[in-house]
């Protein structure tokens, strides 16, 4: 009775702990994704502005503001007509005395903390001699060149790269302002007018560097105040009607709003206090604090799916460039480059190997005996052994030297195999058929190794011959020059090559494997009835087996598509866009690989990244289920039991 | 179109043979003219340096450490996830109940042997390291903190993260082996008054056990390829101190550990053409091929005997 107790719970126990286990395992499993998809969906939400807890400080009338010159600050706003100083970074400033440009004063640390002001530099140079009136001015470019502003709408560079000469680039029209806002980097300015607010950058034309208007962020009442632009290249606006809005560099709608009403209408400044709080001063007392939540971190689709045009860009563009290369360039998080790059390298990787693969699939599976069969298709599908990386290092120590001077002879074999071999069936397929067709063509490849051998030689005799003689020595030279092609040493033609033989294996393997299964029944019969082998495939065992095929085909791009570590060596890493074969790309799997664990957590760019994981995750996986249930429908008709 | 097929059969087998022989050659010369022969033939006469004891091969020292760690992650993946797996696998097929959601998880889990190596270094990361790992240095080593110990790539993260990348490779095997074997296993020991533990482990699987070794050593072939992930959660190029010691817990989990496909990776990235480090690279590269075909031939050879057995067993 206890033995029989003791089994009994030990039966009970045990499948408890079986289920609970593998429940909780499968769990992991199903939360893989949600946990992918919790890191990168907050990217998406929206940020929220309103007043914070905090009391407001009241200080109470009569009080004013006084604006202490600071000699950090990079800009000083000047009245026309007056004397003008500009504190630049360098310490250096400029005087500038009705529009005229007279003196350049070089600030240097003396003794102590004082700084003293050297009287050499500049000769005195005209701004412009119709400038009515300047407003602002600033340095550009680590200051190598003074912009200056007027408010009726003109805009004028000058160069001070040499200390003793300066050059002017001529007057451009910008809208009329009220004022002028820097933003960080100062490659963009923002220009205060009424409704509007214009952004303005600077950008290369054959006069040199100008200014070209941006983007227009229209707003629905005038601005009264607007905010510092603060490093996380937001700033905030209160409009007339006591709206306080969000805004961010390149988007010209609000991110968040908050409505305050008349309390906010007589505002006389606001400031970032903090990354997420701003300080809204009013005139009639009183200082407010407004806390802004959820915007750092936070992107909309469009920034990631729609072509954008960045600042010093002359056109819109989609980027890839999530650190600026230096400080204050905006993160420029466009995922189209990647998945261009994913896709394009799937796709040359099975141009090249889908052809060799499934010829071998049908050779291997349908006409070859099984006797042959058994050793051949596992040492063919040994090429799955080869793991990513080495097939990756291989190409890049020993293939990609030597592929520029290769290419010719590369693409003579290509051309080549395929013209011989049909050629001699033509020649030979007369006799062939005469034999017993199956008979002959099991010995078929014994007798084409030597042909092959030949062709491969003849072919990249043939590729050296037209590369020596019509294309000047060298195939690539020749397209750069007479094409334009631009050619990088990382390729997608050397991707393609590498990434064939890793989805090589995947789509021989399970091609085979349909076609060998599919019922031969109606191949048997159609052969016995007179027809060739061949006939005899295609009209009795591809029909069955072509369900498994496509599922093999979508199992070998979804092998493309995750491959990292071939991409990651071999494909320069550079997001382009291009569908230029000899030029670089840049995937989504190597992206991950090089930057995750370089991005700091929860930041944009990490969120991002995991969003880029997770599109690659429901891509495979969408394809990885559409081939699975092919495959499995096709096995329940035919009752395969594999 | 024959000859075009039978063409391409052979162009395969000739493809595997040449990047057999390119790895070889490269392993043995280097990629050198003759003139540079000699100098390659001490770097393959320098293989042997494996086994010293030294943690860097940058500095010539040997590739031990890449070797101690490789083993090390794959072992402590593969005691993790084999239990996990058979138990998975005899959860499906002998206590559920084959329902529309049996056929889900199925479906799901053949899925997610094809899902991106590098997905699961992303989850790892995201995860394991991040949320699990944050967690643990906060209840067990909140003395330590800001400097994380197992908030941060490690040799247990690295194992887990394989983990879950061989877990499908298991189950699916150790399933497909529990399959096939005879109904009449089953009903017999059921009917001889065996509980379905004592089935289960009793009966099924000693008879499937084949089948659960196939699975274990496909894991482990497909573990030991594998850089990506690993790069996210804990190989590093270079590591100052094995993850094996003889002071207590003999195993440091939460250290960084070298890896002979990172060292690939690494090496290849930063060897400037022409160098005697081809030959390394070239050798440690057809090591790794090396062992992952011996083992997927061995899982293949198991998988082949016991299909046959089985095959012969239903025909009486």
């Amino acid at each position: 009775m206890s033995a029989r107790n003791y089994r009994t719970w030990l039966d009970l126990g045990s499948e408890w702990f079986i289920r609970a286990t593998s429940i909780v395992i499968l769990l992991v499993i199903a939360g893989l994704f949600l946990q992918i998809a919790s890191t990168a969906l907050p990217l998406f939400e929206d940020p929220r502005i309103a007043p914070a807890q905090e009391k407001s400080v009241a200080v109470t009338p009569p009080y004013s503001f006084i604006q202490l010159p600071e000699i950090q600050n990079d800009e000083y706003s000047v009245t026309p007509a007056s004397t003008v100083l500009l504190v630049t970074s360098e310490l250096s400033i400029t005087r500038i005395e009705d529009g005229v440009v007279h003196g350049f004063l070089k600030a240097s640390a003396g003794s102590g903390e004082q700084f003293r002001l050297d009287n050499d530099a500049l000769t005195p140079f005209s701004v412009a001699t119709s400038l009515p009136s300047i407003s602002y001015a600033s340095t550009v470019a680590n200051g190598r060149y003074l912009a200056f502003f007027g408010g009726d709408g003109f805009f004028q560079l000058g160069s001070m790269n040499e200390s003793d000469s300066a050059t002017v680039f001529p007057v451009v029209d910008i809208p009329q302002h009220d004022a002028v806002l820097p933003t960080p980097g100062k490659r963009s300015w923002l220009l205060l007018a009424g409704r509007k607010i214009h952004q303005i950058h600077l950008q290369a034309s054959d006069d040199g560097l100008i200014a070209v208007p941006l983007l227009t962020y229209p707003l629905d009442s005038a601005v009264s105040v607007v905010s510092n632009v603060g490093l996380t290249r937001h700033f905030v606006v209160v409009d007339e009607a006591g709206q306080l809005s969000l805004y961010k560099l390149g988007q010209s709608k609000p991110r968040a709003t908050y409505s305050a009403g008349a309390s906010l209408s007589e505002v006389k400044k606001i400031e970032w206090h903090g990354p997420d709080r701003v300080d809204v001063s009013r005139v009639n007392g009183g200082i407010e604090h407004y806390r802004i939540d959820n915007f750092l971190n936070t992107l909309d689709v469009a920034d990631l799916f729609l072509p954008k045009r960045y600042e010093g860009y002359s056109e819109s563009t989609n980027t890839w460039q999530p650190k600026g290369i230096a400080d204050g360039v905006e993160s420029k998080y466009s995922l189209l480059p990647l998945l261009w790059g994913t896709v394009s390298s799937a796709f040359f990787a099975l141009i090249l190997s889908v052809p060799i693969a499934l010829g071998a699939a049908i050779y291997v599976g349908y006409f070859m005996t099984p006797a042959y069969r058994e050793v051949v298709k596992p040492v063919i599908e040994m090429l799955a052994a080869f793991p990513g990386v080495v097939i990756a290092g291989l190409a890049m120590l020993w293939l990609a030297p030597r592929l520029q001077g290769f290419v010719a002879e590369l693409i003579g074999i290509l051309v080549m195999i395929p013209v011989t071999v049909s050629g001699l069936a033509l020649l030979l397929g007369s006799r062939v058929r005469s034999r017993p067709g199956r008979y002959f063509s099991r010995q078929l490849p014994l007798l084409l190794v030597p042909v092959l051998c030949g062709t491969v030689y003849a072919g990249a005799w043939l590729g050296a011959f037209a590369d020596a003689h019509l294309f000047g020595g060298s195939l690539v030279d020749w397209f750069v020059e007479n094409r334009g092609v631009s050619v990088s040493y990382f390729n997608g033609f050397l991707v393609g090559l590498a990434l064939s033989i890793a989805t090589f294996p995947v789509i021989f393997s399970l091609a085979e494997d349909a076609i060998f299964s599919s019922p031969s029944g109606a191949a048997a019969g159609s052969l016995a009835l007179g027809a060739s082998p061949w006939q005899s495939f295609v009209d009795g065992v591809l029909p069955y087996a072509s369900p498994g095929i496509v599922a093999a085909l979508m199992l070998g791009l979804s092998r493309a598509i995750g491959e990292t570590m071939i991409l990651l060596l071999l494909s320069g890493n550079t997001p382009l866009q291009t569908a230029n074969l000899l030029e670089g790309m840049r995937s989504v799997a190597a992206t991950l690989a090089i930057e995750l664990p370089e991005a700091a957590v929860d930041s944009s760019h990490f969120r991002v990244l995991f969003l880029a994981a997770l599109i690659l995750f429901l891509l495979t996986f969408a394809i990885n289920t559409v081939a699975q249930i092919v495959r499995r429908r096709w096995r329940r008709r035919y009752g395969v039991a594999v | 179109m024959l000859w075009l097929t039978s063409s391409m059969a052979l162009i395969s087998v000739m493809l595997l043979l040449a990047l057999i022989l390119l790895l070889g050659w490269l392993a043995v010369s280097g990629g050198a003219n003759s003139g540079q022969a000699a100098e390659a033939g001490d770097q393959w006469a320098s293989i042997f340096f494996m086994l010293q004891h030294g943690p860097a091969p940058y500095n010539d020292e040997g590739i031990f450490a890449a070797i101690v760690g490789t083993v090390t992650v794959t072992l402590l993946m593969t005691i993790i996830v084999s239990p996990l797996g058979v138990i998975v696998a005899i959860y499906l097929n002998v206590y559920a109940r084959d329902t529309w959601y049996t056929e889900l998880i199925r479906v799901g889990i053949h899925n997610l042997a094809g899902v991106p190596s590098i997905i699961y270094g992303v989850f790892g990361l995201g995860f394991f390291i991040y949320v699990i790992g944050g967690q643990i240095d906060q209840w067990f080593f909140s003395a330590a903190l800001p400097r994380a110990t197992f908030g941060t790539p490690g040799l247990l993260w690295a194992a887990v993260t394989l983990v879950l990348l061989t877990l499908p490779t298991v189950i699916v095997a150790t399933e497909e082996g529990l399959a096939r074997l005879p109904p009449s296993l089953r009903d017999g020991s059921l009917a001889l008054g065996a509980t379905r533990f004592e089935m289960t482990f009793g009966v099924l699987l000693p008879a499937g056990m084949s089948s659960v070794v196939t699975g274990i050593v496909l894991a482990i072939a497909r573990a030991a390829g594998e850089v990506a992930p690993l790069m996210l959660v804990g190989a590093v190029k270079y590591a100052p101190t094995l993850p094996l010691s003889s002071d207590a817990p003999f195993i440091q989990l939460e250290q960084k550990f070298m890896h002979l496909g990172f060292l690939v990776y690494d090496l290849t990235l930063h060897a400037p053409s022409g160098d005697g480090r081809i030959a390394l690279i070239a050798s440690i590269a057809l090591v790794l091929v090396f062992v992952v075909m011996s083992l997927t031939t061995f899982a293949a050879v198991l998988r082949g005997r016991f299909r046959m057995q089985y095959a012969q067993e239903a025909l009486f």
